[in-house]
């Protein structure tokens, strides 16, 4: 036996198979199971579409959130808020402030009533107001 | 004079005045295998069927001759379903026929995995060349069933190699390419399918 025998052998093995094959079946058969896939495909894409809009802000929101908790801590380098704010409220009037304080809807009780300057409050009280706005 | 329907007359004059009625082959107008995938890419049903129609036979043979049995029909929708859906992997560096066979060995593993416990082929006399096959009145019947058998029993590299380059006739650089493999191993692979066919044969 030499190879060339062996090729010969191999050629013929399966073309009985071949021969009975359905071309016209199989081709068919193909072409159904990728429309349904693609008919699948456009259906999830209209259901995404279609839902309600509060499921999409949902999203959204979750993504916020993420965000939100992931770039802090990127962000470790910057200035603590109170060296921001600090300057910015002491150039503030007493309505100013108050001002500021109904936008953030914070209630400013003692200082609301009485014609304060940023200036006349003590260290603790600046350490509240600013706690108070950081929510 | 009758023309065959791949010919096409073409009336001209000789430089003697008289007609002369030429003809000449028809252009090849079918569609290459690249034209009909890029076809498929936009969504023509029409191209991925014709491409089937091409090539389903070779797959065939391939899964028969590799043990597929009676699972053939089955086997080769899937080789082309699972062809379909990832023809973005197609580079173009083996044939489309090629690529789609290497496919076919795939779903047949990963069928013979399904079912483990099953016999792996059932050798039955309608796969063996008939009288009407040259070669067949050279070989005896029962000798053809052992090397087919032995061809199912063989490291699945191997058996892809010899059947790819006996059986589908390419030459080792796409089969290496097809396999994911190098032309030297291939060499090698097809060697020992060769010497323990070869020993089959002579016990």
């Amino acid at each position: 036996m030499d190879e060339p025998w062996l090729e010969r052998v191999a050629k013929v093995m399966g073309a009985r198979a071949a021969a009975r094959l359905d071309v016209e079946r199989v081709a068919a058969g193909v072409v159904a199971r990728l429309r349904a896939d693609r008919a699948e495909a456009t259906r999830r894409k209209r259901v995404w579409w279609r839902a309600p809009m509060v499921l999409r802000l949902a999203a959204a929101l979750a993504v916020l959130v993420t965000a939100g908790v992931l770039v802090p801590g990127v962000l470790d380098h910057r200035p603590e808020p109170a060296a921001v704010i600090a300057p910015i409220l002491g150039d503030l009037s007493a309505d100013e402030l108050t001002e500021v304080f109904d936008s953030l809807s914070i209630e400013a009780p003692v200082h609301e009533t009485v014609a304060v300057g940023f200036e006349d409050l003590n260290e603790a009280q600046l350490q509240e107001l600013l706690r108070l706005m950081e929510g | 004079m009758p023309l065959c329907p791949y010919a096409v007359a073409v009336l001209t004059s000789s430089p003697n005045g008289r007609l002369l009625y030429v003809t000449a082959p028809m252009p090849d107008t079918a569609p290459s295998d690249a034209e009909l995938i890029e076809a498929w890419r936009r969504g023509e049903e029409a191209a991925a069927a014709e491409l089937v129609r091409r090539h389903a036979r070779a797959v065939a043979r391939f899964l028969s001759a590799a043990g597929a049995g009676d699972d053939v029909e089955d086997l080769v929708q899937e080789t082309f379903y699972r062809a379909f859906r990832k023809i973005d992997g197609f580079r173009g560096g083996a044939s489309f026929r090629t690529w789609v066979i290497a496919i076919g060995s795939n779903a047949f593993k990963d069928l013979r995995r399904q079912y483990r416990r099953r016999p792996v082929v059932a050798l039955e006399d309608r796969e063996i060349p008939d009288s009407a096959d040259p070669h067949a009145e050279a070989v005896s019947r029962e000798l053809a069933q052992r090397l087919q058998a032995e061809i199912v029993e063989l490291p699945r590299m191997q058996r892809d190699v010899f059947l790819l380059r006996a059986q589908q006739g390419l030459e080792y650089p796409e089969i290496a390419t097809t396999l994911g493999t190098t032309v030297g191993a291939a060499r090698v692979h097809y060697h020992h399918a060769v010497q323990r066919l070869k020993r089959v044969a002579e016990d």
